[in-house]
């Protein structure tokens, strides 16, 4: 409490949602997406020796799609959303009524999808535009408790009981993406593509009006930033990825259960980009690695995974706001400093 | 009673007090003048730690510079603090009764019929609630709750702002009567009214002491009028 | 007609639990500016304490409800220290998300102690069933308006009544020059996490009869508490009561007669509607925006 010393003491700003960090290193980003992707490409199919774990990396890189879209919404357009779990498996099921009977292919499923969760993102987006942090967050929570509900009342596309089975595997063109390893490479591509996306949207103005709109709305309106529809367009980016990786998923999986995306999966989302730092793209990826690849580690705990979440965020939360990416960030800041430090003296001696 | 040494804010790269020292006799009572951000309400949130500061404070001999802002207030350093304050959501009355908070066991001068006889018009306005009074009716209850602290410095910032001639007279014959037994921290921007409640008087200007004496010394020096101007 | 006056009741009933909840929020609300999304799982703790108490230990009914409001203050205590505590010089959201993550870790611990079979709360009065006008009501659900009503307005006197009251209303409306009157911020938070730990749990005894208590149990009435408290004002003890029961009937009778399988989510799409139309809520007045 101590900290509402500013005498207009509720008026708390809108730029409370997430440390806003300073721009730097900037230029690299695309190049270094693809790199990792390169990287990636070659070292986790030979790391991921087992079954389970090619299981565990396409579920990785799936959350980290999802992730990502939440990072857009929560770090860029400054809303905390709920919804984004709830997103993933509304994907599944539209991408499931889509291709039902086989007349449409996965593509198609995947399109409806993701335009359908986009279109559900800006439309909430648009009818919560002018409410403040918490009841934006309230109101989204009400949208997944209605929509989870219509789910699960509509057979058409919540099947039986909020679950539909029998997805046809992930295709495009002749191409069947049949076993984990197959659709590793297309959740691969999936996932480069939108990094690239987000390193470009890092790059371009779209990101400054976003962090301008949520530091000082009004002097973000005053100099003709578009301080509603910044966050809802935002919303609507990130809440299409949550639906592109909850169809890719169902396809991969054959099924979809409406259960599996409550809310735990959603407070792993924002556990996810808390863990992996809220500054940088690269925050979500290593968040959702770190969510997904914990309790295969902590061997023996497997049931009291839930409480080592919520512990895990609770810690992030309290002692290192910036995620691992941030610590990371800063290391090789100091390094990189370090370095050209010692380059200038030597020319200095030299 | 009162005893501020070397008082230092910051705020980021704002330096906005530099080293302000001084020292308030029982009964006494100080004005504290200056320009706009000369650093006169900063002054008073760091000795009522709403802000960060370094420096000592002594109130009645006890070191009070690192306790918490209850804590402060709790000792009898009572606030009333700039734009009065007054709970909307809270009747006049509930308003002054949140005044006893601070009191603990310490003996009071005023109890709370000696406010309403202090400032007879809000006796009537007992049950209405602090958004609907009028600027001179809240600055009367945001003073009325800091006496009922029982404080052993008042520190009172800015009570003429914002109120007609009419209201800042009555506001001003109250704190005269206060200072008879109270010790009182001033600040004014109206030089007038500061310099006729308290007995002596201090000028800041961006953050530095540039003049002290009593009232009548400061009103009369030349320098006064132009660190005024001089923002 | 029957059907109506059995909708009614079950209506009534279930807006009187809805308004403990609400005020649960509200009371923390008011004290520490944030939100406790923790509180849907500490009604759900409190059925399960409450069917640890009767059922398993086989205390009666009224050192069984102490027992458990004791255990609930306790946990409100330690929610106090461990989520909010530390982050309480960060920006709200922050703490709010804090008691998101104690909410997972609660319901990770009541999972692990309790598994995540349903399990049934005996209602202190049996199967007792009142004629009302011809319908039969369920005894349960007078006991529900009865011990709901006597705890809003033990609620309503301490926010009224009382220096602690006046202190929570004052921290309302300007934290900062509250803690210039001398008021521990500290330790109102304590009481207030514990008050509403103990209305949560509250709820979560009387709501618990009703129906089966399972690990998601808590959260979905917590949604529709919230959307009482919006629609209340989030400030104001009489909006956040008009609100409970405004939902509470709508859902019974509206989803009693017409949308039938939707009836549990007619709170949240009065939310969205509210929030669509006036952001900051319907009887809120002069308050900042949450």
């Amino acid at each position: 409490m101590s900290s509402r010393i500013a005498f207009p003491a509720r008026l708390r700003p809108t730029a409370a949602t997430a440390p806003v960090e300073v721009e730097h290193y900037r230029r690299r980003r695309v190049s270094l997406v693809l790199l990792m992707a390169v990287v990636a490409a070659f070292a986790l199919p030979a790391m991921a020796t087992s079954r389970s774990d090619a299981y565990q990396v396409n579920v990785w890189l799936l959350y980290s799609i999802a992730a990502l879209g939440f990072y857009w919404m929560f770090c860029l357009g400054g809303k905390f959303a709920f919804s984004q779990a709830f997103l993933m498996g509304l994907g599944g099921f539209v991408s499931a009524a889509v291709t039902q009977g086989g007349e449409r292919s996965f593509l198609w499923g995947v399109v409806v999808a993701v335009a359908t969760t986009a279109a559900l993102g800006a439309a909430l987006g648009w009818v919560l535009r002018g409410c403040g942090e918490f009841y934006f967050a309230l109101g989204t929570f009400a949208f997944v408790q209605l929509g989870s509900v219509y789910v699960q009342n509509n057979d058409w596309i919540g099947g039986q009981h909020g679950t539909q089975f029998g997805l046809a595997p992930p295709t495009i063109g002749d191409r069947v993406f049949l076993s984990d390893q197959d659709v590793f490479w297309l959740i691969l591509a999936v996932l480069t593509v939108c990094m690239v996306a987000a390193a470009l949207i890092e790059r371009s103005p779209a990101r400054r009006t976003a962090l301008a709109a949520r530091t000082n709305p009004l002097v973000s309106a005053l100099s003709g930033v578009s301080v509603r529809t910044t966050p809802i367009m935002f919303l609507a980016l990130g809440s299409a990825l949550g639906g592109l990786s909850g169809a890719i998923l169902a396809h991969w999986q054959g099924s979809v259960a409406l259960t599996s995306y409550g809310p735990d999966l959603a407070i792993g989302i924002l556990l996810m980009v808390m863990l992996g730092g809220t500054g940088s793209i690269w925050g979500p990826v290593i968040g959702a690695g770190v969510y997904v690849f914990l309790p295969t580690t902590l061997t023996g705990l497997e049931q009291y995974s839930e409480v080592v979440y919520g512990a895990l965020l609770l810690i992030c939360i309290v002692a290192a706001p910036s995620g691992i990416a941030g610590g990371v960030e800063r290391v090789w800041r100091y390094l990189s400093r370090r370095l050209r430090r010692g380059r200038r003296s030597t020319d200095v001696a030299g | 009673m009162l005893r501020v040494d070397s008082l230092e804010v910051h705020y980021g790269s704002t330096h906005a007090v530099r080293g302000v020292s001084f020292e308030l006799a029982e009964a006494g009572s100080l004005a504290l003048l200056g320009a706009n951000g000369a650093g006169k309400s900063s002054v008073l949130s760091a000795l009522s730690r709403l802000v960060p500061s370094t420096g000592q404070v002594h109130l009645a001999g006890e070191d009070i510079t690192r306790l918490p802002a209850e804590r402060v207030t709790r000792a009898g350093l009572i606030h009333v603090p700039e734009g009065r304050r007054v709970f909307p959501s809270l009747s006049v009355h509930e308003n002054l009764l949140m005044g006893l908070i601070a009191r603990g066991s310490r003996s009071a001068e005023y109890a709370i019929d000696d406010v309403y006889d202090l400032f007879p018009p809000l006796r009537p306005l007992r049950r209405r609630s602090g958004y609907a009074l009028s600027g001179g009716e809240a600055q009367m209850v945001a003073v009325g709750r800091g006496l009922l602290g029982a404080p052993n410095v008042m520190m009172v910032d800015e009570p003429s702002l914002g109120l007609s001639p009419l209201m800042t007279e009555t506001v001003a014959e109250a704190l005269i009567t206060v200072s008879a037994r109270t010790s009182l921290v001033v600040v004014e921007q109206n030089l007038q009214v500061a310099t006729r409640i308290c007995s002596d008087a201090i000028v800041l200007r961006a953050g530095e002491v540039v003049l002290r004496g009593s009232s009548a010394d400061v009103l009369g020096s030349e320098d006064v009028v132009s660190s005024y101007l001089s923002a | 007609m029957d059907k109506f006056i059995a909708l009614t009741a079950s209506g009534i009933a279930y807006g009187a639990v809805l308004t403990l909840v609400a005020l649960g929020f509200l009371v923390l609300y008011n004290a520490t500016g944030i939100v406790n999304f923790a509180n849907g799982d500490l009604v759900t703790l409190g059925a399960y304490v409450g069917i640890w108490t009767t059922v398993d230990l086989g205390l009666p009914t009224i050192p069984s409800f102490l027992v458990t409001l004791a255990l609930m203050a306790v946990v409100g205590l330690v929610l106090e220290a461990l989520a909010y505590e530390p982050l309480r010089n960060q920006p709200a959201l922050v703490a709010v998300m804090g008691t998101l993550a104690a909410a997972i870790i609660l319901r990770g611990v009541i999972g692990i102690w309790q598994g995540s079979t349903p399990r049934a709360l005996p209602s202190p009065v049996g199967d007792a069933v009142v004629h009302i006008g011809g319908a039969p009501i369920a005894g349960h659900r007078i006991l529900i308006v009865v011990v709901s009503g006597i705890a809003v307005c033990l609620v309503g006197l301490l926010f009224t009544r009382t220096s602690f009251g006046r202190q929570l209303r004052a921290l309302a409306d300007d934290p900062t020059t509250t803690r210039l009157m001398g008021v521990r911020v500290r330790a109102a938070a304590r009481i207030s996490f514990v008050a509403s730990a103990v209305l949560a749990g509250l709820g979560g005894l009387l709501i618990a009869p009703i129906g089966a208590v399972d690990l998601t149990f808590g959260f979905n009435l917590m949604i529709t508490a919230f959307a009482a408290a919006i629609l209340g004002g989030f400030g104001s003890l009489r909006g956040v009561v008009i609100a409970s029961f405004v939902i509470g009937l709508l859902q019974a009778l509206v989803g009693g007669y017409f949308l039938v399988g939707y009836s549990s989510v007619l709170g949240a799409v009065l939310l969205l509607a509210v929030l669509a139309v006036r952001p900051s809520g319907l009887f809120s007045m002069e308050r900042s925006r949450l």
